[in-house]
């Protein structure tokens, strides 16, 4: 891409910006004001920098009025709340998530104390060790320290045996 | 002949020294384990009261609107013992005490298909039901004595 004109063309740009900032001095000012009036889009160039530094002097001069800080200062507790809110949802989502984890562990390790260890009973714990159904499904309705009732159920009414619908019959 | 009676005196010698601990294991008092068979329906009817403990337990998580019994049975049964109850509906209840302490009686109890290991705890139900009979259900109740 570096052809024989790239050089002058950084040449001119360089000028262009050191001409408008008003930094060329000698025989460089004289050549470039010399390829201005050669090149109308060198001068269209130097009138568009001209209207960017005009502009960027307007925004300059425009001072925050007393309402901008106002504004802001109104938007900064919520700015605060948001980044909290941020910060804080894995940790709730931690939070939330570990008892349910840690009552599915329990769970699980009640579930096998109860079903597998027979030395682990007490007084009041479970009666079933092992249980296999066969074919059939079978349920437990209830294992506590008054009764241990095991339910045969109907094939496709799972849920038929509790509460007083009366399907179970 | 005196190797032959050499042999003799080493067994009886032998049989001496296990028969106690035979005669221990033989010597156990049979599990007592009371068995009563009843029959639940949604046909209005009473409540037998031979089963009032049984139907206190049962009307808590079950609906029906009689409750009839039909066999009730003390089984004695030694350790390992293998005994079997025929139900009304022709299956055949198998109970084996596998072993017995102060608390109750964990047993191998088979009814049909189904198979379990359960602890069976003094003063507490053993329940288990749902067998099609008649147009109701088999309850068939276990409690160690």
């Amino acid at each position: 891409m570096s052809g024989p004109g790239s050089g002058r063309l950084r040449w001119e740009e360089r000028a262009l910006h050191a001409y408008h900032d008003g930094e060329l001095r000698g025989l460089a000012l004289w050549r470039f004001e010399r390829r201005l009036g050669k090149k109308p889009g060198l001068a269209r160039e130097l009138a568009a920098l001209g209207r960017i530094r005009e502009a960027a002097r307007e925004i300059d001069d425009r001072q925050p009025g007393p309402e901008l800080w106002e504004r802001i200062a109104l938007r900064l507790p919520a700015l605060d709340a948001q980044r909290a809110e941020a910060a804080t949802k894995p940790r709730r989502r931690a939070t939330l998530l570990m008892p349910l984890g840690a009552a599915v562990c329990a769970t699980g390790v009640a579930i096998g104390v109860a079903l597998w260890l027979p030395t682990g009973d007490t007084e009041t714990g479970g009666a079933m060790r092992w249980m296999d159904g066969g074919d059939r499904d079978v349920m437990v309705l209830r294992d506590d320290a008054e009764a241990t009732i095991i339910w045969l159920l109907d094939s496709g009414s799972p849920g038929a045996a509790r509460g007083g619908s009366g399907a179970v019959l | 002949m005196r190797s032959c009676s050499g042999l003799l005196s080493l067994a009886s010698a032998a049989g001496l020294l296990l028969a106690p601990g035979l005669a221990a294991a033989q010597g156990a008092p049979p599990v007592r384990i009371d068995v009563m068979v009843s029959y639940i329906s949604s046909q209005p009817g009473s409540v037998d009261p031979r089963a009032q403990r049984l139907h206190e337990q049962l009307r808590r998580d079950l609906a029906y609107k009689s409750l009839r019994v039909l066999q009730m049975q003390r089984m004695l049964l030694n350790l390992d013992e293998r005994r079997g109850l025929k139900l009304p509906n022709g299956r055949q209840l198998w109970i084996r005490p596998i072993l017995v302490d102060e608390r109750g009686i964990l047993a191998a109890i088979e009814v049909g298909d189904y198979r379990s290991d359960q602890r069976l705890y003094k003063r507490r139900l053993w329940v288990y039901g749902g067998e099609r009979y008649l147009d109701g259900k088999l309850v068939i109740s276990l409690e160690p004595d």
